[in-house]
């Protein structure tokens, strides 16, 4: 994240400068609050658009405080800026969305079959991905695998129950340490495609 | 906030202004947005794995799958492949105990000639000692489990008792682990519901499904629980509408008394 700014002229490439600084009157009448506030709210933003399935969601967060600023501005009433931007951030997710399926190949042409559509894609992960697991300690080879394995219902149920019980965890932790360790995969295998 | 709350929200399945508060009640909240992160995880692994209901899995199509999340389904599909592929190769290496020629025993238990079959598995006693590390907090253990693989038969063929494969559990032995290949019918590494076992007086006994690789199945018994006799295996599998029906054929196994008692 940015340094505060002190001045309004020390403010980062505001397109709309007028409406850049209502926004931040909107968020606070003390400009070393507002900038830390607009910064808190970019970044929770980005979150938000990047759950959302949004390929760019920096991008997309730019245009969501854009279009806020503006909309205040024009004399919009705006007692809660953070919901404001929200609801907000939900269009421009949808008209983004909308946008990149219609342009996205894989997606039209995607037929149902995992396998059949991108079975040479995930192979090409998959030989990516093999250096990648041996990186991961062996404690967190064995608890990828254990938590993965292709079982159903309640048998999968029980099998991480035990699972967890074996950890010395509880489900719960055990799912999100699942989560994390997943992430930290999707890195490592990010990090070596663009060597590679 | 459900699993359930949540799964619907990445579906696009809540109304509208359900939707709003979701995202007004998660928004910033990294307690919320992590345990939204664990559930789409597991999500996603339910889609590839073939385990979501058609309607949630046509939602999964429309709705959930954008450009930049199809990047995170093939990260996840190439781990999952990943994580199988070893109990693929262990699952076919498995079947050694008969002979040191694998490949003829698949042809021999394939081939349709009975003549061939009912000499060859009359009188045949499968002796099995392996050791095999479970999992086990602090201490693992150690369990002696014996193997055995299978391969579908018409319930006709169970009448006389030939042909079929047998095994002798010997008083160290804990567990009986089955691997059943999957007949042509089942698609390849597609969804079992369930593998029951029957013996003699026709109880039926669910079984825990230990593994599933693209063409076999694993349970495993507790040796304790096989008294010498007849057994058969049965699996379930569900339909594209999510219904389940019985696979066709059994697998037949019979349990030996072991050699001590038989002198």
């Amino acid at each position: 994240m940015t340094d505060s700014p002190r001045n309004l002229s020390d403010l980062p490439e505001a397109p709309g400068r007028e409406s850049f600084a209502r926004l931040l009157s909107a968020l606070s009448p003390d400009l070393d609050e507002a900038g830390r506030r607009y910064n808190s709210l970019h970044a929770k933003l980005i979150e938000f658009l990047n759950r959302k399935g949004i390929s760019d969601p920096k991008s997309a967060a730019d245009e969501v405080l854009d279009r806020a600023g503006r909309r205040i501005s024009e004399g919009a009433p705006v007692p809660n800026v953070n919901g404001y931007c929200i609801g907000i951030a939900r269009n421009v997710a949808r008209e983004i969305l909308r946008k990149e399926r219609r342009e996205s190949s894989a997606l039209l042409t995607y037929n149902g079959d995992f396998n059949e559509s991108f079975g040479e894609e995930v192979e090409r992960i998959n030989q990516l991905l093999k250096p990648c697991f041996e990186q991961l300690t062996p404690e967190e080879q064995k608890l990828l695998r254990g938590y993965c394995q292709p079982l159903q219902g309640r048998v999968r149920a029980e099998h991480r129950r035990q699972l967890a019980e074996e950890m010395k965890s509880t489900p719960k932790a055990l799912r999100i340490r699942i989560t994390r360790l997943r992430h930290k995969l999707w890195e490592l295998v990010r990090k070596r495609s663009k060597n590679a | 906030m459900t699993d359930e709350r949540i799964i619907a929200y990445l579906l696009d399945e809540l109304p509208e202004e359900e939707a709003e508060q979701f995202d007004q009640d998660c928004f910033g909240q990294a307690e919320r947005l992590e345990q939204i992160d664990v559930v789409e995880g597991e999500l996603i692994d339910d889609y590839l794995r073939n385990e979501l209901s058609p309607e949630q899995r046509a939602h999964f199509e429309q709705n959930y799958l954008t450009p930049a999340r199809l990047e995170r389904v093939l990260l996840a599909a190439a781990l999952l492949r990943h994580v199988d592929a070893p109990q693929e190769e262990a699952a076919a290496a498995r079947v050694t105990e008969l002979t040191d020629r694998p490949s003829k025993i698949f042809t021999f238990w394939n081939s349709r000639v009975w003549g061939l079959r009912a000499a060859a598995a009359l009188g045949l006693i499968v002796v099995i000692a392996g050791a095999w590390w479970l999992f086990r907090p602090r201490t693992p253990t150690r369990q002696i489990v014996a193997t055995l693989t299978l391969n579908i038969s018409a319930d006709r063929s169970r009448g006389t008792g030939d042909g079929l494969a047998s095994v002798s559990l010997t008083p160290d032995v804990d567990a009986l682990s089955i691997h059943l290949r999957t007949p042509e019918q089942v698609p390849t590494g597609g969804p079992l519901s369930r593998v029951e076992l029957v013996n003699e007086d026709q109880v039926v006994t669910p079984l825990t499904i230990e593994a599933r690789a693209a063409d076999t199945v694993t349970v495993l018994i507790p040796a304790a629980r096989l008294t010498p006799g007849l057994y058969s295996l049965r699996i379930f599998t569900t339909n594209a509408e999510g219904a389940e029906q019985r696979v066709s054929g059994s697998y037949f196994f019979v349990v030996e008394e072991p050699p001590e008692r038989r002198r």
